[in-house]
């Protein structure tokens, strides 16, 4: 039977909930020096100093992932989405370009509709699509964590899921980064570290690089068996992103969790002055 | 209406009904949700690689994006699979759609609006029609420039048509049919168990 009512996306929900916003001076150069565990952890963009805007855009992303409930302004508490309420992408640009135009942002006319433009809609889908993406890959990957799901589709594929004009050479990338080709495709096992090494973002599942077109999609046992990307027997054992123990800590102390954790592993390169993360 | 939720119970009853006693129930479910996803997620990128929007602007790619916001949960009453994406069900089950933040809906009228609302490009003009307002463009702007063949005005585009309401047809090719759906997650239940069959042998 088909409805019109979604149930939530619970774990791309939870890869929204885990996050804490992390205002920082640090250029995308620099914030590739954090461990994606911790990235993965934070809601950032590069040379965003204001909290609050990073909380909007924090926001716009949960909705976008989780269109069906919306939590009522009103009262705080979360509901089903009514219409007028539904968000996209080119809403939640619209309202991010209003938030910069009442906090008085002027990009540099140099920079004007850059990706160094805060209000550029090149910029800004970059960091909607971005963070919509992830959530989403990450959901994927979570729900396909089961140990049935892995008996079944131990193996995933890297392929075409949109096209653009202008394409990377994901193959060389792939072969580049040890990825075997099988009948000119990229296959490999689920907990294959090939995922982690093509990936800009140094995480297991989609987007593996800004505006890719790229996506994965399973690949079953038989199919695998076949190609020889595993043998009959073989167990993928699941993975743990660790979501829900850090769920379990109430928000300002997981923030505070994730800023010690940035101090610890950055070390002298790092440091937070009013609540800004600066790299030197 | 924002997106779907398919009760996949009946394409998975006649497979469970087979299990053997020693294959716990709570290993299959996900199989019947994994397969029903993927099914539906091969489905909508094929309709993203074949149905471009046709004013040929900017692509958003709403079907790959919709493929991406699939899955499934597992409850009480079985497997659910949704997609939560705005727009899926509107285009599956069709139907009028009113404003509701606003006296009339955009509809894009150029590449360049497409995938985009009118609160993006600025201040617009109004366009007049016999009965009122029909559109939004661009000011128009008086001495923009000069070519050989005289003096040009820039602007003036239509950006976007304004109307009351928007009546879509139900497009039931949005989804698979739940006879393909329900024969995919037959074959993909039915090689698990065998395999699981298989080992204990």
């Amino acid at each position: 039977m088909i409805f019109s009512k979604p149930l939530p996306f619970k774990e791309a929900i939870a890869s929204r909930q885990v996050k804490s916003v992390l205002p920082t001076t640090a250029s995308s150069a620099q914030l590739k020096a954090i461990a994606p565990e911790l990235r993965e952890r934070a809601m950032f963009s590069a040379r965003t100093t204001n909290a609050g805007y990073l909380e909007k855009i924090n926001g716009l992303v949960t909705r976008i992932v989780s269109p069906e409930t919306i939590i009522d302004p009103v009262t705080g508490e979360r509901r089903p989405t009514r219409p007028g309420e539904y968000m996209d992408i080119a809403r939640a640009r619209v309202e991010l370009k209003q938030a910069l135009a009442a906090m008085g942002y002027q990009p540099d006319e140099s920079k004007r509709g850059g990706l160094q433009d805060l209000s550029s809609d090149a910029r800004l889908n970059t960091i909607l699509e971005t963070n919509v993406r992830m959530a989403q890959g990450y959901g994927n990957w979570q729900q396909g964590q089961a140990p049935a799901i892995l008996d079944q589709w131990p193996a995933q594929e890297l392929y075409r899921e949109e096209t653009r004009d202008q394409e990377r050479d994901w193959t060389s990338r792939w072969t580049g980064a040890g990825g075997k080709l099988y009948g000119g495709r990229m296959i490999a096992r689920k907990n294959d570290a090939i995922w982690t090494q093509i990936s800009e973002f140094g995480l297991p599942y989609p987007p593996f690089d800004y505006n890719s077109g790229m996506g994965v999609r399973d690949v079953d046992h038989d199919e695998a068996v076949k190609l020889g990307v595993i043998e009959e027997k073989a167990v993928v054992p699941p993975e743990d992103r660790k979501f829900n123990e850090d769920l379990e800590v109430k928000p300002p102390a997981r923030q505070g969790a994730l800023f010690d954790a940035l101090v610890k592993s950055l070390g002298d390169s790092a440091e937070f002055v009013e609540g800004v993360l600066r790299l030197k | 209406m924002l997106g779907i939720h398919i009760q996949t119970k009946d394409a998975a009853t006649e497979v469970i009904t087979d299990l053997e006693k020693d294959i716990e129930p709570d290993r299959v479910a996900p199989i019947i949700g994994r397969a029903g996803v993927n099914h539906i997620k091969g489905h909508l990128v094929s309709l993203d690689n074949s149905r471009a929007n046709r004013l040929g602007g900017k692509r958003t790619h709403f079907y790959a994006s919709a493929a991406r916001s699939t899955n499934f949960q597992i409850t009480s009453e079985g497997v659910v699979i949704s997609i939560n994406h705005v727009g899926v069900a509107q285009r599956y089950f069709g139907g009028t759609i009113r404003p509701v933040n606003a006296k009339r809906l955009t509809i894009p009228a150029s590449a360049e609006a497409y995938g985009k609302r009118a609160g993006e490009f600025g201040k617009l003009e109004p366009v007049f029609g016999r009965n009122g307002i029909v559109g939004l463009r661009r000011p128009k702007h008086k001495t923009a420039g000069r070519t050989r063949q005289g003096r040009y005005t820039r602007g003036g585009e239509i950006l976007f048509w304004l109307v009351k309401s928007a009546t879509q047809a139900a497009d039931k090719s949005v989804l698979p049919t739940e006879a393909e759906l329900g024969a995919e997650v037959r074959e993909q239940v039915g090689t698990y168990i065998e395999r699981q069959k298989n080992r204990k042998r």
